[in-house]
């Protein structure tokens, strides 16, 4: 496994690192809020292990933006509090679980692997549209069984479009339901996305699925 | 005069039943795990959900842990109702103690997961335990792929900002016309609420009040088999 450990004390992050790679994990490390958020963001993980308290932010806030820009990545928070309040929070900025410190290393290693038989378990996290597969939490897409590297604003569009396809949905709603804007921007920003979506799925496949529908919108087409 | 020398926390130990059934062929299957209501154990639970566990799956009954004693005092300790938390009116306290028994229900899953083929989880939950369902569903989104809630409203206001992210679950609300226990209307707006969030939510009245009848059973079946269950 591929796994990013944020953690700003030396000791604990040696530690967990030396303990991940002994299990045969690949980490990367980042001791700062703002390394880890970029790594998180710019990287594919298949764990984080994030610290709650960082020299410039603090956990919390490294899992939301995460979550925000649309990772899934299993998240496991480590901190000192114990309390149930601080388990909650960590839940409600998306985090999968947490551990409290001073933990032993058999407890993190059974709890990663518990995350990770949870994220098994739940199955079929997939969307499939004709020769279009998408898979959920790993936010990845294939056409024909060539990954596509969409961004996040075109895999959230791709995914309404697939969970209403064969219906006409309106730029409004696009603009709504994907982008949470509510009022007209006065930009084509939907048109040039739609554009680069399409041109991605072109690439792999001689189906047109997105149909552009005049003066009413789209149609995600798939049979 | 006297000093408080020490004041601590210390954890007790209590022992909660659970029973995991497993119906149909072999192999990959959903685990659907039940949460019954306030003052029920599995024992009754168990027989009023009973059509259900002929679905094939891995049906997992978990007690509540907290004891309700028996003013009656002609039930058995293990005979009495338990509940899923302490519930004082205050919100805090409330979600507090929901994530308490939403990790009991964890522990025990993760405990069962290495020793079955689950390919998809189901709450079931009603009453109280349609409440805990709520929470769970919300809490652990990414690991729950369907969700009964019956007599209960799902707190979305505890999980606002992850709302998006768990819209991948199907969710059937159900609530009786004449439920005077849980008002219908609130459970209601949440599941226009998941709706307009993009989820595969419905709400669906059913004439009865907020007793568990066979009528809830029944509609709960028809909706996992459409779900491929």
């Amino acid at each position: 496994m591929k796994i990013l450990v944020v953690e700003d004390d030396p000791s604990v992050r040696t530690l967990v690192k030396a303990v991940l790679e002994h299990n045969d994990n690949t980490v990367i490390t980042a001791e700062t809020a703002k390394d880890g958020q970029a790594l998180a963001t710019g990287e594919n993980f298949e764990m984080i292990v994030l610290d709650l308290g960082l020299p410039d932010g603090d956990g919390y806030e490294v899992c939301k933006y995460i979550r925000d820009e649309g990772v899934v990545t299993p998240v496991l928070i480590l901190s000192g509090e114990q309390e149930t309040d601080v388990k909650v929070k960590c839940l409600k900025v998306g985090a999968d679980d947490y551990l409290t410190k001073p933990f032993n290393t058999e407890e993190l290693l059974a709890r990663m692997e518990a995350i990770q038989r949870r994220t098994e378990s739940s199955g079929d996290q997939t969307l499939t549209c004709g020769e279009i597969n998408v898979h959920l939490l790993k936010r990845e897409c294939t056409v024909n069984d060539n990954k596509l590297q969409l961004t996040n604003n075109e895999f959230n569009l791709l995914v309404y479009f697939i969970k209403n396809k064969n219906r006409i949905i309106t730029q409004e709603e696009l603009a709504e339901k994907v982008w949470d804007i509510h009022f007209d921007t006065q930009t084509n920003y939907i048109n040039v996305y739609i554009s680069y979506l399409r041109k991605k799925i072109r690439e792999y496949t001689e189906t047109d699925y997105i149909e552009t529908i005049r003066k009413k919108g789209f149609t995600f087409r798939c049979n | 005069m006297k000093e408080v020398l020490i004041s601590g926390k210390a954890s007790f130990k209590i022992e909660v039943p659970y029973k995991l059934y497993e119906t149909g062929e072999k192999g990959k299957k959903p685990l659907i795990v039940y949460l019954h209501g306030f003052n029920q154990n599995i024992d009754r639970f168990e027989k009023i959900v009973n059509p259900l566990t002929e679905l094939r799956a891995y049906h997992l009954f978990i007690q509540a842990p907290y004891p309700i004693y028996d003013e009656t005092r002609t039930k058995k300790v293990e005979d009495w109702g338990r509940s899923w938390y302490l519930y004082d009116g205050e919100q805090q306290q409330f979600v507090r103690s929901m994530e308490l028994s939403s990790e009991f229900i964890q522990e025990i899953i993760d405990g069962l997961l290495p020793n079955i083929e689950v390919n998809r989880l189901c709450l079931f939950g009603y009453s109280m335990g349609g409440y805990l369902a709520g929470y769970f569903m919300l809490s652990r989104w990414k690991h729950v792929n369907e969700a009964i809630i019956i007599g209960a409203r799902i707190k979305t206001e505890v999980f606002t900002d992850r709302l998006q992210e768990a819209k991948h679950i199907n969710v059937l609300a159900l609530h009786g016309s004449g439920d005077k226990s849980v008002f219908p209307e609130p459970q209601q707006k949440e599941i226009e609420k998941l709706k307009n969030e993009g989820f595969n939510a419905q709400f669906k009245s059913i004439e009865a009040q907020h007793k568990l009848s066979q009528q809830f059973i029944a509609e709960s079946e028809f909706w996992l088999k459409e779900n491929g269950y």
